[in-house]
């Protein structure tokens, strides 16, 4: 990344590596205490956390509906037990 | 104890009652699950034809098999690992192996890190339910069945490990890769 800084003892590509487990709150405390410092710092990681935060967050509030099944697909399945 | 725990200690009594011949709680394991399974199977597979016999042997085996998922195992995570093989065993290939090779700073820059973005419009857009599931389809297989796994079923990541076969690690390595794949996906079809 072009400019890419030290900002909060840790630069944007070691940032850009734990984005998922920042996202996700798996990070290690003191790590994520690096993180949050250096994107109050850091216009580019700031911006890019978001979007990426945002689509972590689409997949799960989105697409977590369950589908609509065919009814006859179920009942199918629900007479497996009678088919053997 | 949450709902989903509750219904995970429901799963496994089912399937013991099940595997002792119970066919009232097969059909309430069927009800009660083969939803989340199809969603799961439909958007690994693409194919509906394929993830709908991908449930059907699932549920079959699930049946037979029932002896087998063990006491205090994760009767979820059992289920979705069971869809996982029947549908790459019915595609008569194995999963798509994970393409760890590109840097992580090219997979970065293509979802648009370090770039001019404007973070209020992607992530106002990335929103959209028909927009987020054509990203998401668009993806090589082994990023679907993270993404799938982790974020849109809710397995956590030792789950999401375990079904995938993986260490906890590389289930980490892979879903990250993943999101930023469809993130730059996203990035794509929204400017």
């Amino acid at each position: 990344m072009k400019g890419e800084r030290d900002v909060g003892g840790i630069r944007c590509g070691e940032l850009l590596a734990v984005l998922s487990d920042f996202v996700d709150g798996t990070i290690d405390p003191r790590l994520r205490r690096r993180v949050e410092e250096h994107l109050r710092g850091c216009d580019a990681c700031e911006r890019f956390g978001g979007v990426f935060a945002a689509t972590v967050h689409a997949l799960r509030e989105r697409l977590a509906a369950p589908d609509a099944m065919d009814e006859a697909t179920r009942q199918r399945l629900r007479r497996i037990p009678g088919d053997r | 104890m949450s709902d989903e725990a509750v219904l995970e200690r429901g799963d496994a009594a089912l399937i013991a009652r099940a595997a002792g011949g119970d066919a009232r709680a097969f059909e309430e394991l069927v009800d009660r699950r083969s939803p989340s399974l199809f969603r799961y199977l439909r958007s690994l597979a693409r194919r509906e034809a394929d993830a709908e016999d991908a449930l059907q042997e699932t549920f079959l085996a699930i049946w037979k098999e029932g002896k087998r998922q063990r006491a205090g195992g994760d009767a979820r995570a059992w289920m979705f690992a069971i869809a996982r093989n029947a549908l790459f065993r019915l595609q008569r290939r194995r999963a798509g192996e994970p393409s760890d090779f590109e840097p992580l700073e090219t997979l970065g820059s293509r979802a648009g890190w370090g770039a001019e973005i404007s973070p209020e419009h992607i992530a106002a857009r990335a929103q959209e339910r028909e927009l987020v599931a054509a990203a998401l389809a668009s993806l090589p297989e082994a990023d679907r069945d993270v993404l799938l796994l982790r974020d849109v079923e809710g397995f956590s990541g030792e789950q999401t490990a375990e079904i995938l076969g993986l260490t906890l690690a590389n289930a980490k390595t892979r879903l990250h890769r993943a999101r930023l794949r469809l993130t730059a996906e996203l990035k794509r079809r929204i400017e």
